[in-house]
């Protein structure tokens, strides 16, 4: 479970998520829709651990982000949008960091690693250094990687960016599935069908405030907007 | 020369935004740090002047060996300089993004090519300005010379910056359109390295010792000179450089503006060489970086470095794992285990040279003064050598983390843990490479044993300290968006970090050498004052190199743990 109590993040002036609250049980699958800027990126790295809240409480599974880091870190996979790896590794090498980091079994994370590259159809490329890959096949590394360690909630940015439209239907079926056996997946994307297609629940986040939350039709009832969802989204998130 | 305005203008925003970016930062750091640079600046004068005037005051050969230091100064920075060029020049014309992007505008290949090229001439000289400017007053200062010849260092400056850039640069196109992609680049590379063999052992056997019978000095310090000789070949471009500064700091305007001419003109033909080879080669050097590499694969069941983690399975899993994996990563870069392969070549000559230097060191003929100048100042260079060692390759090891950072941030780790594995390993690196130093240059120095033993004592104690300054450095000044080391190093933090670094051994060498100096040479102390300070001597040291070493690590963790990615 993840919880953002009366959370604010500042850089400088600027407002990035402006008291933010948000509740997200165990095993929902939360997606956050908004324009560029809006604060998701920023909400999802402050759940990450990547930033600090200017003020407010973050916790999850009941450990506070600040006090009990590690423990949640333990819990927690973070998919970036743009997948930033070590270039001179190869997909295989990286995982295996990836397996001792969180102290996995040696055993454990080189079948892990075995099992999700064959589901990335990536067994072929493996072996060879990352900086030669496209940027799909990192992105494909970098969900393996995040998925490799069994996390209790997934934290991603944009996953489909850079994916062919197999990966695509694979990693919608995986969180999904993951999702449906207890899993928490917290996603932020651009994307509104995918939202509309896989997500319990949807928070349409404006300027750093949250506009809109609940599942789409909650969204248009409260928008009063019986319409397309992108019209409701593009009602709730229109500059004043 | 379409599209070099645009570029011109946007590197402008760029560096306006950067003196911006400075005129932000807190007044009392830039203010410290100004004057420390300025501190640096004037104690590298003094010192430089000092060496050169201790050298002027021999009788008759004074002047000679004051001049042998100039050609020595010119080749040593024309073939660093070279060495340099080259990495640079190669990352910057096909190891950046940004050439990737500019290529898909519709700029001419020549434009990128000039703005890589000056981009890199800019990366490599910087360190020479620092020292060169410092190294040429000091000349003029010892020489009394004209006040136009101070007015003048800036034009010296141009073409010697420019000259072994070429060089480097036309090395580099050669070798990226010819050898690099090739299936049998490696027996090129072993052909290349062959002819230069063959040269070397061409110019040892036929040409130096013409250059030596023709030597004006042949009955004093002659081993000196005959190493010397090298360097006042007269078709090494450092040599007329050299030239034409001893020249014109006699007045002697004819000879000396002949000799910069001569520098000046080759620099300008192998710079139309550079152009006329960009204009051939750039575009389709750069397409063939791009494609046709073979992938080459990394099994995880091979090699020593997979088998690190069972070797040291005591160690915690964390450390083993990021060993490895910043093993790999370094070996895997050419720019990174080139450069440490320059250094070790440097040493190795520095190191074999010693043989011929003291062949008679523990013979009547050298007092015991000369036995202690010379161990102190092999166990200075060596300490400087650590020092740029650690500035150079220490510094940059928490900024390589670079943008992958955020693995680490969301690893479940502390980064204590992350900076303590860092300081480990590295000191492991430094301690062996320090002590293997000490003991070969003073094995070759036939020194007593008991200096031999100061001296690897207080080789660990430099190593301890730099390393914790470098490392804790690094993580207080952390560049992540920057992927070239060499670029890391050279902004604010590296010469903080080479300053201080610096400042710390000439502390740390002085302060041994004046008890042993005032007892063992001058015997102006007793047995007992010695003894004394040497006690203090020695406490004084490890509260330096625990404040040296500690307080940046401290602050450096602090940062991390600080840090939002």
């Amino acid at each position: 479970m993840i919880d953002i109590q009366k959370v604010t993040k500042r850089f400088d002036r600027i407002v990035a998520v402006d008291n933010l609250n948000l509740t997200i049980p165990q095993g929902e699958f939360f997606s956050i829709l908004g324009p560029n800027g809006a604060g998701k990126t920023t909400t999802l790295k402050l759940v990450a651990g990547l930033l600090r809240p200017s003020s407010g409480k973050i916790s999850v599974n009941d450990y506070d982000i600040n006090e009990h880091a590690i423990q949640v870190k333990k819990l927690i996979s973070f998919i970036p949008d743009v997948p930033f790896v070590y270039e001179k590794l190869s997909g295989r090498e990286f995982l295996y960091f990836i397996g001792e980091l969180y102290k996995m079994n040696r055993k454990q994370y080189e079948a892990e690693t075995e099992r999700l590259f064959e589901l990335f159809h990536m067994k072929d490329y493996g072996d060879h250094l990352m900086e030669s890959y496209s940027h799909g096949m990192k992105q494909k590394v970098v969900i393996c990687s995040a998925l490799i360690h069994d996390p209790r909630i997934i934290l991603i940015d944009e996953p489909m960016v850079g994916l062919d439209p197999k990966s695509i239907r694979l990693v919608k079926d995986i969180l999904r599935e993951r999702a449906d056996h207890g899993t928490t997946i917290f996603m932020s994307t651009h994307t509104l069908n995918l939202a509309e297609e896989i997500s319990d629940r949807i928070g349409i986040i404006h300027n750093g405030n949250l506009v809109g939350l609940g599942t789409v039709d909650e969204i248009k009832r409260a928008a009063e907007d019986t319409g397309k969802f992108e019209d409701v989204f593009l009602k709730l998130t229109a500059e004043a | 020369m379409e599209g070099l305005t645009g570029i011109a203008r946007a590197q402008l925003r760029i560096l306006k935004n950067n003196i911006t970016g400075i005129q932000n930062q807190p007044l009392l750091k830039t203010s410290f740090i100004s004057a420390f640079i300025v501190l640096f600046w004037v104690g590298a004068l003094a010192l430089m002047y000092k060496g050169l005037w201790f050298f002027n005051k021999f009788p008759i050969v004074g002047p000679a060996l004051v001049d042998e230091a100039i050609y020595l100064f010119f080749a040593a920075l024309f073939i660093m300089l070279a060495l340099s060029s080259i990495i640079i020049c190669y990352a910057t014309y096909y190891n950046s993004l940004e050439v990737d992007y500019l290529f898909s505008k519709p700029v001419h290949d020549t434009v990128i090519f000039m703005y890589r090229f000056f981009q890199s001439v800019l990366f490599s000289s910087w360190a020479f300005l620092f020292l060169g400017v410092p190294f040429l007053l000091a000349y003029g200062l010892v020489k009394h010379v004209p006040l136009w010849f101070y007015l003048s260092i800036p034009c010296y400056f141009v073409p010697f910056i420019l000259l072994p850039a070429a060089f480097a640069s036309i090395t580099v196109l050669l070798f990226v359109k010819f050898i690099s992609h090739r299936r049998n680049k490696h027996i090129l590379i072993a052909a290349c390295a062959m002819v230069v063999v063959v040269l070397y052992e061409y110019y040892m056997m036929y040409i130096r010792p013409e250059l030596f019978a023709k030597s004006e000095i042949d009955y004093f310090l002659n081993d000196l000179l005959h190493h010397l000789s090298i360097f006042k070949y007269p078709l090494f471009p450092g040599y007329w450089m050299a030239k034409s500064i001893i020249h014109s700091g006699v007045n002697d305007i004819g000879n000396g503006l002949f000799y910069f001419v001569a520098f000046s003109l080759t620099t300008v033909f192998f710079l139309q060489i550079n152009w006329f080879l960009a204009e051939k080669t750039f575009r389709s050097g750069w397409l063939s970086s791009r494609g046709g590499r073979a992938k080459k694969s990394f099994p995880t069941h091979k090699g020593i470095v997979n088998k690190i983690p069972n070797l040291f399975s005591f160690l915690p899993r964390f450390t083993t794992a990021m060993v490895v994996k910043d093993i790999k990563v370094f070996l895997r870069d050419p720019g990174q285990w080139f450069q440490f392969l320059i250094y070790f070549a440097i040493l190795s000559i520095y190191i074999l040279n010693l043989r011929n230097l003291p062949s008679s060191l523990n013979s009547a003929s050298y007092d015991t003064y000369w036995k202690f100048i010379i161990t102190f100042l092999n166990l200075s260079a060596t300490a400087l050598v650590l020092a740029g060692l650690a500035v150079r390759f220490l510094f940059p090891v928490m900024s390589l983390e670079g943008n992958k950072i955020w693995i680490l941030g969301l690893a479940p780790i502390k980064f204590r843990h992350l900076l303590f594995e860092k300081f480990i390993t590295s000191f492991v690196g430094i301690l062996f490479i320090s002590e293997f130093l000490m003991i070969s240059t003073n094995i070759m120095l036939r020194t007593k044993l008991s200096l031999m033993l100061i001296s690897c004592g207080l080789a660990a104690l430099i190593s301890l300290g730099l390393v914790g300054l470098s490392i804790g450095l690094g993580s207080i000044y952390p560049n992540f968006k920057e992927d070239n080391s060499a670029k890391i190093v050279s902004g604010f933090g590296g010469t903080l970090n080479f300053i201080i670094a610096l400042f710390y051994v000439i502390f740390t060498i002085t302060s041994f050498a004046i008890p042993l100096f005032s007892y063992e040479v001058h015997h102006s102390i007793t047995e007992r004052t010695f003894y004394h300070m040497t006690a203090i001597c020695c406490i004084m040291n490890l509260i330096a190199t625990m404040v040296i070493g500690i307080i940046p690590m401290v602050l450096g963790y602090k940062q991390l743990e600080n840090m939002e990615f």
